[in-house]
């Protein structure tokens, strides 16, 4: 690591942590090991996590009818954590639902964008990468986990019946492995439509920081990867690094993009841009005080 | 008007109301939005749930227990129709059971039907539901059983068959329909019965004490509405034989499927038992018949839930077990056990049916915190049947099949035979009469 010039030094600690999508809870591990020169920093950082769970919580809570607008941050938090361990709440959470794009590059470049929870962002610097064997790697992970999620949501949407599982009012666990309708019928598999109700269908719009001469080359290399792009099941942007330039792969190699209008710009944080509205927004770029997306 | 009989016009006006006002603006099709329906519920349910604790307290403190008229429909020399309502322990304790238990499955109903296109039709079908179950608790003559108890049976067919677009539930609503109906034909001789030979239709004459019943009936006339009143109560509460329809009822909505099965529609054939049974006590044949029943029951449904592999299934036959036990309990004359494993049993299975959807989860939990894998095997001995048993058990008592076979194939055949005959009859009839009408020209 210290060769790749992150230098770990002798006096870092780790902490492992996992969050619950649908409470929205961090939990710590092994939080009585952290050393005491390290409590401070770490309780710093908890306090972080904790306002972020809140502005999370909240973002999610305007989706979901019957949560007033007014509510606090610190309201949200404690409706996802009942509304999660509620027995008669089918929709504890919307998980990818309205899923739409993925960013993979520096955060720098997406810093101070509103995505109203529909974008994938997954980190990747060009500079180091000339030849393009990370993006390679990076995109093989990425890309059948991202567009599985997104076309699960897109076939579920379509129909419901043949790809989702229906609604789940009637489902009955069987087996202790799946659920079917009622009192018999096959497996249900997919998602049920109380997942997918607010979901838009559309295909995923893959967005890459890299050169396009680089992101043709791992094109090439690539060819699952290609397929997939040249099929169709996707659309491929990339950005270039050092300009402000979007080009669009059109199936033999990429054109510039011109977006015409960039995002608006709002003043007075996210929840300014968002209170009141249940459904899709826009993107924006927030102003006043720089916020991120959400993490795939 | 006294507190008692106040009490009793809220407990069955309230329900009433409500079902009045979705259904109306349902059929003008102005459906009402989900916050009316919540408000209006939950008024109406809080309202009645009030009344009937409000009965019951004044019940158990001035012990008063009698009957309370609400007014006459119609009377005559011979026969009349009076709006009467028994006010004792049992018939206050289960209406108060019964409305506590509409209201909780109301209130979780409202967030687990949130956007579902059938959110209105649902709630009138609870609505009539949570009339019937209470109209039967404290009935005062057997009309006013019967009116509740079709409108149980209705209700709980529509609710099966509450997702329009599945062939599969609709075929299993439709069988639960005709199950309920033979035993409502058996309900309905019995209430004929009743009246043609005790010249009244009063329960509370019948069955408030054995020696009532042994004046106005005799042994056989008495074993003869005993065994009708126990087909009906098998039909509702899915006693041999007709136990093959309970876990095709478990088509609808969770919260229905709870509060039928797990809680009240199945114990209200139990309830009416209970009622009856000093008739019964009259008869031994027929608490001979009913203690049977019951027995083989419970012994066939335990079999039967130990091998389902699908959670609602298993809740149904486990929930079938104990229903035997208090038939058996019943037939055996330990009332107040019976009264009480009613209840006991109605809020555990309640519960049971509402936390099924979150088994998967549940299992996991357990294996987290006992950092095993959950399914641990019982310390109990094992009786091991063989291969057969497990078939029968698997088959669920091949009891559906044998209905089918015994009953429903003689029937259709009887109705094609009967269908034929009607035929060649008309068409010999046409023949003739186009013949006359050729003589004519």
């Amino acid at each position: 690591m210290a060769m790749l010039g992150v230098p770990i030094t002798a006096d870092t600690w780790f902490v492992g942590a996992e969050r619950n999508t649908a409470n929205n809870e961090v939990v710590f591990f092994d939080v009585d090991l952290v050393p005491p020169t390290h409590q401070q920093q770490f309780d710093r950082a908890r306090a972080s996590f904790d306002i972020a769970r809140k502005n999370e919580a909240h973002e999610r809570c305007r989706r979901f009818e019957g949560v007033p607008a007014w509510i606090t941050p610190a309201m949200a938090l404690f409706h996802v954590q009942n509304r999660a361990q509620d027995l008669a709440q089918p929709r504890p959470e919307f998980g990818h639902a309205s899923n739409a794009a993925c960013v993979v590059g520096r955060r720098a470049r997406t810093c101070g964008l509103f995505l109203d929870r529909r974008c994938f962002l997954a980190s990747y610097d060009p500079t180091d990468d000339t030849d393009g064997t990370l993006l390679g790697r990076l995109l093989g992970c990425i890309v059948p986990v991202v567009l599985g999620i997104n076309l699960e949501y897109f076939f579920g949407y379509v129909d419901p019946v043949g790809y989702g599982s229906g609604t789940k009012l009637p489902h009955n666990i069987t087996g202790l492995l799946g659920v079917m309708d009622g009192a018999q019928s096959d497996l249900r598999t997919g998602l049920p439509w109380q997942m997918l109700e607010i979901h838009e269908p559309v295909r995923l719009t893959l967005v890459v920081e890299a050169r396009p001469e680089v992101l043709e080359r791992v094109l090439m290399q690539h060819e699952e990867l290609h397929r997939l792009v040249r099929n169709r099941w996707l659309f491929l942007a990339c950005l270039h690094p050092t300009r402000q330039q979007l080009l669009e792969f059109g199936g033999d190699g990429f054109r510039p993009y011109s977006p015409g209008e960039g995002p608006s710009v709002v003043s007075g944080g996210s929840i300014a841009h968002y209170r009141g509205h249940r459904e899709h927004l826009p993107f924006v770029t927030i102003e006043s005080r720089p916020e991120t997306g959400r993490a795939a | 008007m006294t507190l008692p009989s106040l009490a009793i016009l809220v407990m069955c006006g309230a329900p009433s109301l409500l079902l009045l006002s979705l259904s109306t603006s349902a059929l003008f099709a102005r459906p009402l939005d989900e916050r009316w329906v919540g408000t209006l519920t939950t008024v109406t349910f809080t309202s009645a749930f009030l009344a009937a604790v409000t009965a019951l307290l004044n019940h158990v403190f001035t012990a008063s227990r009698g009957v309370q008229s609400l007014g006459t429909w119609f009377s005559s020399e011979h026969a009349g129709f009076s709006f009467d309502f028994v006010s004792d322990g049992q018939s206050l304790g289960f209406a108060t059971l019964a409305l506590g238990m509409c209201g909780v499955v109301a209130a979780f109903s409202f967030r687990y039907l949130h956007r579902d296109p059938g959110f209105n039709r649902y709630f009138i079908q609870l609505a009539l539901f949570t009339l019937g179950i209470t109209l039967v608790a404290v009935a005062g003559s057997v009309e006013m059983l019967f009116a509740g108890w079709e409108m149980i049976g209705l209700s709980s067919a529509l609710l099966v068959g509450f997702f329009q677009e599945r062939p599969q539930a609709v075929r299993n609503a439709f069988r639960v329909f005709v199950v309920y109906r033979v035993g409502d034909a058996a309900m309905l001789s019995a209430v004929v019965l009743l009246h043609h030979w005790s010249g009244s239709g009063s329960l509370i004459a019948v069955v408030s004490s054995t020696n009532h019943a042994r004046a106005l009936l005799s042994d056989g006339q008495a074993f003869m509405i005993s065994a009708l009143l126990i087909v009906a109560v098998a039909a509702k509460s899915a006693l041999l034989p007709f136990s093959g329809w309970l876990p095709r009822a478990m088509e609808g909505p969770t919260p229905s499927s709870a509060v039928y099965y797990g809680a009240l529609s199945i114990h209200a054939g139990c309830f009416l038992l209970l009622r009856v049974e000093p008739l019964l006590a009259q008869s031994s044949a027929a608490q001979l018949l009913a203690g049977l029943l019951g027995l083989a029951t419970a012994l066939v449904a335990t079999a039967v839930a130990r091998v389902q592999s699908d959670i609602k299934s298993a809740l149904a036959f486990a929930s079938l077990t104990q229903v035997g036990i208090i038939v058996v309990e019943i037939s055996a004359g330990l009332t107040t056990l019976a009264f009480v494993h009613i209840i006991g049993h109605a809020c555990f299975r309640l519960l049971q049916f509402l936390s099924a959807p979150n088994l998967l989860h549940d299992l996991h939990d357990i294996e987290n915190r006992s950092g095993d894998h959950g399914l641990k095997r019982s310390t109990w001995p094992r009786f091991a049947p063989g291969p057969g048993w497990f078939l029968f058990a698997l088959e669920r008592a091949f009891v559906d099949s044998l209905l089918d076979r015994v009953a429903t194939a003689p029937f259709s055949r009887l109705v094609s035979r009967l269908d034929s005959f009607d035929r060649a009859l008309c068409g010999q009839r046409q023949a003739s009469k186009a013949d006359d009408a050729k003589a004519v020209r």
